[in-house]
C-alpha cells in the first residue's frame, strides 16, 4: 500500500507469504509502490523494514534513514 | 556340494578386469557381507538345509577389512573357470536357455528338469539372497535372478551402501553405472544395456506401484529408506540415481514422481518476467531529477532532501497513516499536546505516537493509559449488538444489502456514515488516481496472470460494486473526530 502525504510516499504493509519467498514477488511490490508514490508526486519514498527484509529493500535503492523501536503489546 | 573359500590367486589381469560394486560384480560366497550376515555357513538355515553342520568351535567370520577380497571375473567362462563352483553354476544357465522359433534365446534360470539331475534341496546363494535350487549360472543368468529377487517385494535382502552424499552428487548410490543398469535391466534383455532416462522411469514407476502398497513409512532424508512389511528393511532403488544423474537434480524424489525436472534457464532465455526488471526508487528518482533540471517535466522533486526532512515527511506520513485507516475502519483518532493516539475497532489498530519530543515519557505512558481505558470496548458497543447466529445465503444476501457482514453481524465499519472526514475513493484498488496498487494486482500482473485484467476492470467500475464485493471494506467508515482535537 502507497500512502502519498506531506511530499513522502510511504509504503506499508509488503510481505510474502513464507512458500512464495525467494521469487522477487515482494521486490516487485516494493518497486511497483515506490513508483507509484513518485509518480503521486512524492519527493521521497520511505518505508518501515524489519531485519527479515532490510536488505532486499537496501538492494532496490533505500537507504538507512533511523531506528524505531515498536512495542507490541498482546495483554488481554 | 558348494564350497565357499577362498579361491587360488589369479593373474593380475583378472583382478583388474573384476567388478568391484553391483550386484552382478559381487562374488556370491565372499565380497561384501555386513555384520548381521557374517555367521558361518554351515549355522544358518540354508547351510542347515545344505547339509552343512555347525562346528562348535569355528570363530565366527573375520571382519571384511581383514578377509581377502574375492572378485568375480569377467573373462569368458571356459577361460575363468577355475574353480568348480562356477564350473557347476555354468551348467544350469546353458541348458535353461532355449531358443524359439525366431532364434532368439528364451527360458529363465530355473531348470525345468532340476530334480532329475539336480537336488531340489540344494541352497545357493547370490549376493543379495538365497534360494533353494540350483545355482544359477554367472553373468546375465545371475543377474536376472538378483533382478526378481530384488525388484519383488518379498525380498529380505538388505544391501547397504555407504551413505557417501553420493545422491547429491547425482553419481548413484553405488557410484558403478554397471550396477545400476543391471539392477534396471528388462530381463528380456540378453546383455547389459544402458537405458534411457525415459525406460528407467517407466520401469521404477512399474516397480514402485505394487511397493507402495507395502509401504508405512517413507523418509527421503538419506535416499531410499523404505519401512516395507512392518519390518525395516532397505531397498535401494538404485534406478532413480541414475534418473537424477541424467536430469541432473540434486534432491532425491520419490520413485513416482521422478519426471519431475526442474529446467533452469537456457542461455538468451528469461528466467521471470519483465516486470521485475523495473527500474529501482533510487534510479527513477535520479531520472526526474535530471529531467526537472532540464525541464521537460513539471514534477517537482528536490534530490537534495536533507535527511532530517526526509524523516520528517515520513514521521507525518505515518501519522497520516494511522489516521487514514481509523477513517476507514471506524474508531477514534486522538490528538492533544504533541501525542498522536489511535483507537481502532481491532486491538491492533491502537498506536499512541508521540509527535513532540518535549513530551516526556512518563506522562506518555499515562496518558495513553487513560486514552486506552476509556475507549475499550466502546468502540465495539457503538456498533449495535446482534444475536449470533448461523449464516444462511438469503439471509446474507439481504445482510449484506443492508449493509451487515456475511455472517449476519453488523461489521465494525457500520457506524453511522459521516463522510465529511474521509473523502476517498469508494473503490479499494483506486485510492491513488491512476494506477491500483492492490497486492492481488501485482502478483497477478508478475504472474501474467489474465485475472489482472479483471482487476484493473473491477477498479474502474464504482464503488458499489465493489461493496458488493468487500463489504468488510466498504467505505461506510467515518471518523468520530467530534470527540478528537
Amino acid at each position: 500500500m502507497t500512502l502519498v502525504s506531506h511530499g513522502a510516499a510511504g509504503v506499508f504493509y509488503v510481505a510474502t507469504a513464507e512458500r512464495a519467498r525467494r521469487r522477487g514477488l515482494g521486490d516487485a511490490l516494493t518497486r511497483i509502490a515506490a513508483r507509484a508514490g513518485f509518480e503521486l508526486g512524492a519527493r521521497v519514498a520511505w518505508l518501515g523494514a524489519s531485519e527479515l527484509g532490510a536488505d532486499i529493500y537496501r538492494r532496490i535503492g533505500f537507504s538507512d534513514l533511523g531506528t524505531t523501536i515498536v512495542e507490541y503489546d498482546h495483554r488481554r | 556340494m558348494l564350497r565357499c573359500g577362498p579361491r587360488p590367486p589369479r593373474p593380475p589381469a583378472a583382478r583388474r578386469a573384476s567388478s568391484p560394486h553391483g550386484a552382478a560384480g559381487r562374488s556370491r560366497c565372499g565380497g561384501r557381507r555386513r555384520a548381521g550376515a557374517s555367521r558361518p555357513w554351515s549355522t544358518t538355515r540354508a547351510g542347515r538345509a545344505a547339509g552343512c553342520r555347525a562346528r562348535p568351535g569355528t570363530p565366527r567370520a573375520a571382519p571384511p577389512a581383514a578377509r581377502p577380497r574375492r572378485r568375480r571375473s569377467l573373462a569368458p567362462p571356459d577361460q575363468a573357470r577355475e574353480h568348480p563352483r562356477d564350473e557347476v553354476a555354468l551348467q544350469p544357465a546353458q541348458r535353461g536357455l532355449g531358443r524359439d522359433r525366431s532364434g532368439r534365446r528364451v527360458g529363465s534360470s530355473t531348470m525345468p528338469d532340476q530334480s532329475s539331475e539336480w537336488p531340489p534341496d540344494m541352497i545357493s546363494r547370490t549376493s543379495i539372497h538365497s534360494y533353494s535350487g540350483p545355482p544359477p549360472g554367472p553373468g546375465s543368468e545371475e543377474m536376472r535372478a538378483a533382478i526378481s529377487s530384488a525388484r519383488s517385494c518379498d525380498s529380505t535382502s538388505t544391501m547397504n551402501h555407504p551413505r557417501s552424499g553420493r545422491w547429491s552428487r547425482g553419481a548413484g548410490v553405488g557410484g558403478d553405472r554397471r550396477g545400476v543398469r543391471a539392477a534396471v535391466a528388462d530381463p528380456g534383455l540378453r546383455r547389459r544395456e544402458r537405458l534411457h532416462a525415459d525406460v528407467l522411469a517407466a520401469l521404477l514407476q512399474q516397480r514402485a506401484r505394487p511397493c507402495r502398497m507395502k509401504v508405512k513409512c517413507a523418509s527421503t532424508s538419506s535416499g531410499a529408506h523404505w519401512s516395507i512389511g512392518g519390518r525395516k528393511r532397505v531397498v535401494r532403488l538404485r534406478a532413480a540415481a541414475v534418473v537424477l544423474e541424467q536430469q541432473g537434480t540434486s534432491a532425491w524424489s520419490p520413485p513416482g514422481v521422478v519426471g519431475r525436472v526442474c529446467r533452469g534457464p537456457s542461455p538468451g532465455e528469461r528466467s521471470r518476467p519483465e516486470l521485475l526488471d523495473m527500474e529501482s526508487p533510487r534510479e527513477l528518482r535520479d531520472r526526474i531529477a535530471q529531467a526537472n533540471a532540464s525541464g521537460r517535466t513539471r514534477q517537482a522533486y528536490d534530490p537534495d532532501m536533507s535527511p532530517m526532512d526526509i524523516a520528517r515527511s515520513a514521521m507525518l506520513n505515518e501519522q497520516e497513516l494511522w489516521r487514514d485507516m481509523v477513517r476507514w475502519s471506524g474508531g477514534l483518532v486522538h490528538e492533544e499536546d504533541g501525542l498522536l493516539m489511535v483507537a481502532g475497532p481491532s486491538r491492533y489498530l491502537r498506536v499512541a505516537i508521540r509527535m513532540d519530543d518535549r513530551v516526556d515519557g512518563a506522562s506518555t505512558v499515562r496518558r495513553v493509559g487513560e486514552f486506552f481505558g476509556s475507549v475499550r470496548g466502546r468502540s465495539h458497543r457503538a456498533r449495535p449488538r446482534a444475536r449470533r447466529r448461523r449464516p444462511r445465503p438469503g439471509r446474507t444476501r439481504r445482510g449484506l444489502r443492508a449493509g451487515r457482514g456475511p455472517s449476519g453481524r453488523w461489521p465494525f465499519s457500520s457506524l453511522p456514515t459521516d463522510r465529511r472526514w474521509s473523502r476517498i475513493s469508494t473503490c479499494v484498488a483506486c485510492r491513488h488516481r491512476n494506477r491500483s496498487s492492490t497486492y492481488g494486482t501485482v502478483v497477478a500482473e508478475a504472474n501474467d496472470d489474465p485475472a489482472s485484467a479483471n482487476a484493473r476492470a473491477c477498479c474502474s467500475t464504482t464503488g458499489r460494486s465493489s461493496r458488493r464485493t468487500s463489504p468488510r471494506s466498504s467505505p461506510t467508515s467515518t471518523t468520530r473526530r467530534s470527540r478528537v482535537r
